[in-house]
């Protein structure tokens, strides 16, 4: 038993030092990236590339679930994006609120007759709309079928080239569509990108756009934008330099049609719908041998609302990796196949390791550490100096990732923000990483009972955001 | 006891290391942030009297600051024409010279960045620079500077581009057309030669394609119809949109084989290019057309049957059920708004 454990522990060993080692390897590879990008942001002017590329068509699909609280606006804000030929396409998913009715009211919609270009199966669909008054507005109303099938249903009815998959309680900046559809510009063989999200909470939203920047003023919000940056300026930013871009935020992204069209659409039985379709298409397109290139890219920006109650974080964050379960069980074959290159050698085994499996470990080495501190076989002194170092590394690597931003984007420009996100970065590891590790290990769980549901947030829409940036400023 | 404190202390100094250096970051950036504000608000205003025309003077750039009033003028530059952008080179051309040192910088990002100021700010002095970043080892780079060159004044230029279109071979070829198409109708002799020229590559020959049709040469339509046999699909789809927008009568007899064509797209696109330039003859293959599997083609066959006078066999159509009757469907409401 003894022996055992002792075994158990050098692994726990390994297993942090890998764990970090890849946390750091990633922020090397960021730093570099970044660098490189925000030059070449300075290269190609962006509104010269966009205005004369001669029309690369974008639709926007915005799937909507009683989204009466923020349709209209999150409309509004989307028919003022810098973009010459875009049509937008929200799906109104079989809404029990006023979604629609509002819809209709605001933007004059009369029903008209499209034809589905795609074919990808959905609930039924009832009536296909056109605003009078903005000719690019299109609602297809259609029966609750969820988030997928809501993006399915306007990918079957959309005519750009290009689609972008989008919330609809997400603002994008007013060049986000410009800046996401210029990798496909760069490169034909691109068939996805993902901008960068970032959380609205704290911010001031006037008309539709993002005004004043500014941290949230609750804690958990807080500790969001921390995370969030780790998450794409550090992680994503990382892997998109080793060519295996795995996730794409469902809340922003932008998809070259024919080929989702191809793989057929994102699929409704997962509820990691975004990081699903991705693997699909890295699948496809190497089974195909196919070039293709799926890029993560930070500077087209959208802003979504992040959970303000500890029950709504809990459920998101067991939904993800729930996701993240299913997208590893559906494409477990693709795991140490040469064939699937860095994505199946290199991110796959990574994401099972450390992302999927990454709070069990945890649990039994918390376990195992308490059993072994107990029995002796590991002074306390070993255990603290263990504890300290993995605090330092966790706020290291979050200290990066604000490094990161302050050396590329710059968003939070008050200077108390920054020294408050490094307070963050020092704090997070006392009970909102732990509390974080027990969601995940939850969706776990969910996931081997194949819970399939997606839980329920509270808007409170741009409105409600803003006054949490008044209030804050008070 | 005391090495587990050195250690945690050791720690903790290194992370409070690390937060003070994002820190002293931040104090660099707005550093950087407040001397580049103070140079534009001293620099706007002499470039705005300048560019006005209600100051005639133009002062000496101090050493340290011309980086800074280059980017600034460079950014006025972009949105200016005639006499005003003259007037903003006039201002440059003494310092423009400063940036030829970042043309040999390792990084193809840096090199960009340059040949795209000097080209906004001295294309005419320095177009040897910008000419020599065409064979740039970075495409990326090259692209920049062909962009510059493909212009009405660079016209000697167009055939340099043409010949380094195969290092444009991944970018897309709409941005690529558009890039040509801007060099204006001096470049349609170099474009057509190129369109009709078998040895050239297809892909390059469907941009040259696109471009002419951005230009609407007429004359291009007859070169577009002999390369309609090609096998290229690519190549057959941008010469039929050419046709399209600036062909005649004279080409529907190389138009009429494709609307039955085994790829969709070369397929819609024939049908879309007869409800222009054919004729009543056609309405049989575009009805027959209508009942393809593809929506694509269904849609681009109801429009052309609405575009030859077929309103009433559309409407017809529309009562039923299927593709068919859902194109015809959303022609008659299109026509309708």
């Amino acid at each position: 038993m003894t022996g055992l454990l002792q075994v158990f522990n050098v692994f726990i060993l390994i297993y942090f030092a890998v764990l970090n080692g890849f946390y750091l390897f990633l922020s090397i590879l960021a730093f570099k990236s970044l660098r490189t990008y925000v030059l070449r942001l300075r290269s190609l002017n962006i509104d010269d590339l966009v205005s004369s590329s001669g029309g690369l068509p974008v639709s926007l699909i915005v799937p909507a679930y009683n989204e009466a609280e923020t349709i209209v606006e999150s409309v509004r804000s989307l028919l003022t994006l810098r973009y010459s030929d875009y049509e937008i396409i929200v799906v109104n998913d079989g809404s029990t609120d006023a979604t629609l009715v509002r819809l209709i009211a605001e933007f004059g919609l009369r029903r008209i007759a499209r034809v589905a270009t795609s074919d990808v199966s959905t609930e039924p669909i009832r009536h296909v709309y056109q605003s009078s008054r903005h000719p690019g507005l299109f609602v297809v109303d259609k029966d609750n079928g969820g988030k997928a099938d809501a993006l399915n249903a306007g990918l079957n009815y959309s005519r750009g080239a290009i689609f972008c998959a989008m919330d609809a309680d997400t603002l994008l900046e007013a060049d986000a569509l410009a800046r996401v559809a210029r990798p496909f510009l760069e490169d034909t063989s691109t068939v996805a990108v993902g901008g960068i999200v970032r959380i609205i909470n704290g911010c001031d939203v006037d008309g539709g756009s993002i005004g004043d920047i500014g941290l949230p003023r609750k804690l958990l919000p807080r500790f969001q934008v921390l995370e969030y940056l780790r998450a794409f300026l550090a992680s994503r930013v990382g892997w998109d330099r080793l060519g295996a871009t795995l996730i794409i935020s469902g809340a922003f992204g932008a998809f070259r049609r024919s080929t989702v069209g191809a793989v057929g659409g994102f699929d409704t039985r997962s509820v990691g719908e975004d990081m699903e379709l991705v693997v699909r298409l890295h699948r496809y397109c190497r089974d195909n041998a196919i070039p293709y290139k799926i890029s993560f890219i930070p500077d087209p920006v959208a802003w979504t609302e992040a959970p303000e109650k500890l029950s709504q974080l809990a459920a998101q964050r067991d939904r993800w990796q729930r996701g993240l379960a299913q997208v590893i069980a559906r494409h477990r074959s693709m795991i140490g196949r040469r064939r699937y290159g860095i994505p199946g050698m290199v991110a796959l085994p990574y994401f099972v390791a450390f992302e999927l499996l990454g709070p069990v470990v945890e649990l039994l080495g918390w376990v195992a550490f308490l059993i072994a501190l107990s029995l002796g076989l590991v002074s306390l002194a070993h255990a603290v100096a263990f504890l300290a170092l993995a605090v330092f590394l966790g706020s290291a690597l979050s200290v990066a990732s604000v490094a990161l931003e302050e050396m590329s984007f710059r968003r939070y420009r008050r200077s108390r923000d920054l020294v408050t996100l490094l307070g963050l970065a020092l704090v997070e590891s006392f009970g909102y990483r732990q509390i974080s590790t027990y969601w995940r290990l939850r969706g776990l769980v969910s996931a081997l009972r194949r819970d399939g549901t997606w839980g329920e947030m509270q808007r409170g829409g741009f409105k409600g955001v803003a006054q949490g940036a008044e209030a804050r400023q008070s | 006891m005391i090495g587990l404190l050195g250690f945690v202390g050791a720690l903790l100094v290194t992370n409070a290391i690390f937060a003070g250096m994002v820190l002293l970051l931040r104090v660099r950036s707005n550093g950087r942030a407040k001397r580049y504000d103070r140079i534009e608000s001293l620099w706007e205003p002499v470039i705005v009297g300048i560019v006005s025309g209600s100051s005639e003077t133009v002062p000496v750039v101090p050493d340290d600051e011309v980086r800074h009033v280059l980017e600034i003028a460079a950014r006025f530059a972009r949105m200016l024409k005639g006499q005003e952008l003259e007037s903003v080179r006039r201002l440059s051309a003494p310092y423009v010279d400063r940036l030829l040192e970042d043309l040999r910088d390792p990084s193809p990002e840096k090199r960009g960045a340059a040949v795209d100021k000097i080209s906004v700010l001295a294309l005419d002095s320095h177009a040897e620079y910008i000419v020599a970043a065409l064979d740039d080892p970075s495409s990326r780079v090259s692209l920049v500077a062909a962009r510059a060159l493909s212009h009405p004044n660079r016209l000697e230029c167009t055939i340099a581009v043409l010949d380094r279109l195969h290092r444009y071979a991944h970018w897309s070829p709409s941005l690529i057309s558009t890039m040509l198409a801007q060099v204006g109708t001096g470049a349609l002799i170099h474009l057509r030669e190129y369109l009709g020229d078998v040895t050239r590559p297809s892909h390059e020959r469907a941009v040259v394609a696109g471009s002419l049709r951005l230009l609407r040469d007429p004359h291009s339509a007859h070169i577009a119809a002999g390369v309609l046999e090609s096998d290229d699909s690519e190549l057959v789809v941008a010469c039929l949109r050419l046709i399209e927008a600036v062909g005649s009568k004279e080409q529907a007899p190389a138009v009429r084989p494709l609307v039955d064509h085994p790829a969709f797209f070369v397929r819609s696109e024939a049908v879309s290019v007869l409800s222009h330039i054919g004729d009543a003859s056609d309405v049989e293959a575009i009805t027959r057309n209508i009942y393809h599997d593809s929506p694509w083609v269904t849609i681009r066959a109801a429009r052309a049957l609405l575009e030859l006078g077929q309103r009433q066999l559309l409407m017809s159509l529309a009562m039923g059920d299927g593709l068919a009757a859902e194109s015809a469907r959303e022609a008659l409401y299109e026509e309708a708004a």
